[in-house]
């Protein structure tokens, strides 16, 4: 089913689309027509209907009933775990059984129309009420949590909005944590992440926009913006990648960003997942758009350019000099990073006369006995050292510190003894890895790495001519990499001198009054000129 | 299409530019740090006689910090020197890879030491030939010439020789009588004009090393012809400016009590006079600095009459120095290594074509005025001294 996921701003407009796609399976190319209703006016019927796609799962309760004294017989369906029963219980059950007793009696029956007005109006309290026709979302809504009313008579389902699940709750995010800033991150809840994000942005030009993803997961999809201020272009381009795709299922927002991504040969990361809802404000201010996922707190953010990779929410919280300096810093470790190690390779193996003598003749010495060449040397210690964070990674937290201690200071410690690796090896290994920490995105510091390795090779085969060849190789593909319409080394290239005022170093707040320029808002003011 | 093949095989001959071939791990490089040139021991056969010795040192690799716990106190020495004998330099380096497994490697050359008689004898120019022409050996690399074998200077049995000899050289801020540092660079580009110039000359001496003279080269032969001693060197600084630091150890006019200057700022001026077929300098020299040390009982730095005596002092020491020097050197060498003659080729062009063909000889018999004006700013943390009852 190509195209499942279908806008829907209003429930009225996923209805229509949808029953179109149900018309097209049932009966191949129909023209479009209202949807046939599949219920009939006999709660039996319905209720098989029902009781044949999912009652055989123990967890779909059924639960029979009569409508107060007069006799009618109605029914509920829904899931054990996903709802909330005392919910049921009292705003359901409680009004239908007691309180249509007193208005209807057996004498005065009410005709299903009017029952169907009653139920709407007077007596389910509930804020989430919805007339359904057709047997499969039915369905869906009860497995995701809604309840489902039949009442005999009436040949139209009630779904009930009693979803309570028990969601974690706002946390501090893990992955990006900060010395200062707000300390609440998403959490798996789509709700609560969207109240997040309104709590932080109680603007009206927030606007959402709903999709679901996933032929089976049935994942809600927030796409957000601001309208008024973003780009149209890309808003429509976000909504053209969004639409396109097709997914079975959709754990993670990881998902949708491989689907979205512009290049998927690039090492780097062309969509950014935060955890945190103040960055995502930010980013929303500045004019992208933002896209959350059900069941999961990561929130994606696109257009990215490769800065935003070393930014970080701090440099912007705290004053601008060592706001500045640390993301210097950053792009210092950054460089490190991918070039350290084979920076090093080709000094000591291609042009021994650019170290300091004295520090020259003490690599010798060290390296005097190591039986590898350099390169085998860097190759062997690197890998061991993403072997280890990823082992350290994956362990429980206590365990995980004790073998990045036993890795890191005993067999460094072991390996430097037994004359396999020299010392100064283990010093840049060192250096390097935590570079790679000091990455605030995850995702980039992983590139980074990888790149490494690439450029180790090089540095091996040609010396530091390689190296630069591999900067060079590097600097081409990232000039041309794009993300959603934005160059991705932008402000660098092209080359905009305001763009400058928060690239490697972030200026006062006072002197950025315009927007980003790359991405070409609308309104690009963000502080009044004269202040 | 031809066009964006042709781009793309010219990029591809780009990754042959260098390879793994030309690899070399740092610790399999017998790593120069200093070269010693002197003249072959004259050997029995007659045709064979080789005109150089050469000596470099290379740093020996430190046993590693494991095996090094153990016999700690058992410390070898931390070079080797291999010494070899030719007519060429490059033969005789060419020759050090047949009988050690580790290459020559000259990039980190820092010192070249040539021996007075080799300097006496050989052109200079030939001499550094090979280290002038390849690009292996930098420009920075210092020269200097010893008194007695070169070798010796690479033989002292404390440090390493090579890092002290450029150690040495770089202490020019806190003494006067050594000469400002001499790179080969420099040094060709004075021999290639012709000129004079004096190189810092070392002496071992009881297994220490001195850098107690200079070498004088005469600029037409490229030859030694004569040394400064100390004081000399400390004159020939005064006169060209070269003071950076240092004291000036005078007497007091008044008590001969000894009186120490320390020389912060020297700027000195040569100004020369063409007057029809008469030349003569003019010299300012002038210098600030701080009274050190006195050894003048009633000496009271509070007085700016004993500062004034101590600026005499000062002042009647340099300019004894600057005598002696200039004696020295107009009469006994008849060499400008000041730079006189570049004041007067600045300063007269068209003149000084005619002068430069014997400028030496004329250089002998110039009239050379010099004036020297010290200012002390300074009595440091002490004025009056107590005199005791």
């Amino acid at each position: 089913m190509k195209g499942q996921i279908v806008p829907m701003t209003k429930w009225q407009q996923k209805n229509t689309s949808e029953n179109q796609k149900i018309e097209k399976n049932d009966s191949g190319h129909q023209s479009i027509i209202s949807k046939p209703n599949d219920f009939t006016t006999d709660i039996h019927v319905n209720l098989n209907q029902i009781k044949q796609a999912i009652g055989h799962n123990t967890d779909v309760i059924f639960r029979s009933f009569l409508l107060g004294s007069t006799g009618i017989e109605a029914s509920i369906v829904y899931v054990d775990g996903l709802v909330d029963k005392k919910l049921i219980q009292d705003q359901i059950l409680k009004s239908m059984i007691y309180d249509l007793a007193g208005i209807f009696s057996r004498e005065t029956l009410p005709t299903p129309d009017h029952l169907k007005d009653w139920i709407n109006n007077q007596v389910i309290a509930l804020s989430e009420i919805k007339e359904e026709k057709s047997l499969d979302s039915t369905i869906i809504s009860i497995l995701s949590g809604s309840t489902a009313l039949l009442i005999n008579n009436i040949d139209i389902i009630f779904l009930l909005g009693t979803v309570s699940f028990k969601s974690r709750s706002i946390e501090e995010p893990i992955t990006e944590s900060l010395v200062r800033g707000p300390r609440e991150g998403f959490n798996e809840n789509l709700a609560d992440n969207r109240a997040l994000l309104r709590k932080g942005l109680p603007d009206p030009s927030l606007t959402m926009v709903e999709y679901e993803v996933g032929q089976r997961s049935k994942k809600k999809l927030l796409l957000l913006y601001l309208e008024g201020l973003t780009n149209p272009d890309l808003i429509s381009i976000t909504k053209d990648r969004i639409e396109k795709f097709d997914l079975d299922i959709a754990l993670e927002s990881g998902y949708i960003e491989q689907f979205i991504q512009d290049d998927h040969l690039s090492p780097f990361p062309q969509v950014q997942s935060t955890e945190r809802p103040d960055r995502v404000i930010a980013a929303l201010t500045e004019g992208r758009v933002a896209i959350l996922l059900d069941g999961t707190p990561f929130a994606l953010i696109v257009p990215v350019t490769f800065s935003m990779f070393l930014q970080s929410p701090e440099d912007y919280y705290e004053r601008w000099i060592p706001g500045s300096l640390i993301r210097i810093l950053r792009y210092l470790a950054a460089f490190a990073t991918v070039f350290l190690p084979s920076i090093y390779i080709s000094f000591i193996s291609f042009h021994q006369g650019l170290i300091p003598t004295k520090l020259a003749i003490s690599i010798a010495a060290t390296r005097e006995g190591v039986p590898f060449p350099s390169v085998i040397e860097a190759l062997l210690m690197e890998t061991a050292i993403e072997v280890l964070r990823e082992a350290g990674l994956r362990l429980p937290r206590p365990v995980g510190q004790t073998v990045g201690l036993v890795g890191g200071l005993v067999v460094g410690e072991a390996a430097v003894k037994a004359g396999i690796v020299s010392p100064i090896m283990v010093i840049i290994v060192a250096i390097t890895a935590i570079s790679s920490f000091a990455i605030p995105q995850y995702g980039a510091g992983i590139a980074l790495r990888m790149l490494r390795f690439g450029s180790m090779l090089c540095a091996a085969i040609w010396g530091l001519y390689g190296v630069i060849l591999f900067f060079i190789l590097l600097a081409i593909h990232l000039c041309k990499l794009k993300s959603f319409g934005v160059p991705y080394v932008s402000p660098a290239a092209p080359y905009s001198i305001s763009g400058w005022k928060d690239f490697i170093v972030r200026f006062p707040l006072m002197t950025m009054k315009n927007r980003p320029q790359m991405m070409h808002v609308l309104d690009d003011k963000r502080q009044k000129d004269d202040v | 299409m031809f066009r964006c093949y042709f781009i793309i095989f010219i990029s591809c001959c780009f990754l042959f530019l260098m390879g793994c071939w030309d690899s070399r791990d740092i610790e399999q490089l017998n790593i120069h740090v200093g070269t010693a040139l002197d003249k072959a021991s004259p050997t029995a056969s007659s045709k064979n006689q080789h005109l150089i010795k050469l000596t470099t040192q290379s740093i020996s690799a430190k046993p590693s910090i494991s095996q090094n716990e153990q016999n700690s106190q058992v410390q070898g020495q931390q070079y080797q020197n291999i010494t070899g004998s030719g007519n060429s330099i490059i033969e005789i380096i060419d020759r050090f890879s047949q009988e050690n497994e580790k290459p020559s490697y000259g990039q980190h050359l820092k010192v070249i030491i040539i021996g007075e008689k080799l300097a006496k004898e050989m052109n200079m120019e030939m001499i550094l030939e090979q280290h002038s022409r390849t690009y292996e050996i930098r420009d920075s690399c210092i020269l200097l010439i010893a008194r007695g074998l070169a070798a010796d200077t690479l033989k002292i049995p404390k440090g390493i020789p090579a890092f002290t000899l450029i150690g040495i050289d770089k202490n020019q801020y806190k003494t006067s009588r050594l000469l400002p540092p001499l790179s080969i660079g420099k040094a060709i580009n004075i021999m290639s004009a012709r000129k004079d110039f004096i190189i810092q000359g070392v002496q071992v001496k009881h297994g220490k090393i001195d850098f107690n003279h200079a070498a004088i080269i005469k600029g037409d032969t490229n030859k030694l012809i004569g040394h400064l001693d100390e004081r000399e060197i400390e004159g020939l600084n005064w006169l060209t400016g070269n003071v950076k630091g240092g004291i000036v150890k005078g007497r007091d006019p008044k008590t001969n009590g000894l009186i120490l200057y320390e020389v912060s700022t020297v700027k000195s001026k040569i100004s020369p006079h063409l007057k029809g077929n008469h030349i003569s300098f003019d010299v300012d020299i002038e210098s600030s600095g701080r009274l050190n040390e006195d050894a003048v009982s009633a000496g009271n730095a509070f007085s700016n009459k004993f500062i004034e005596r101590a600026q005499i002092a000062a002042t009647q020491e340099i300019k004894n120095q600057i005598n002696r020097t200039l004696h020295k050197l107009q009469k006994q060498y008849q060499t400008d290594v000041v730079g006189f003659g570049e004041q007067l080729r600045i300063y007269y062009p068209k003149e000084w074509v005619q002068i430069e063909k014997n400028w030496n000889k004329r250089f002998s018999n110039v009239p050379i005025r010099y004036h020297v004006n010290i200012t002390i700013k300074d009595y440091m943390e002490k004025g009056k001294k107590e005199v005791s009852k």
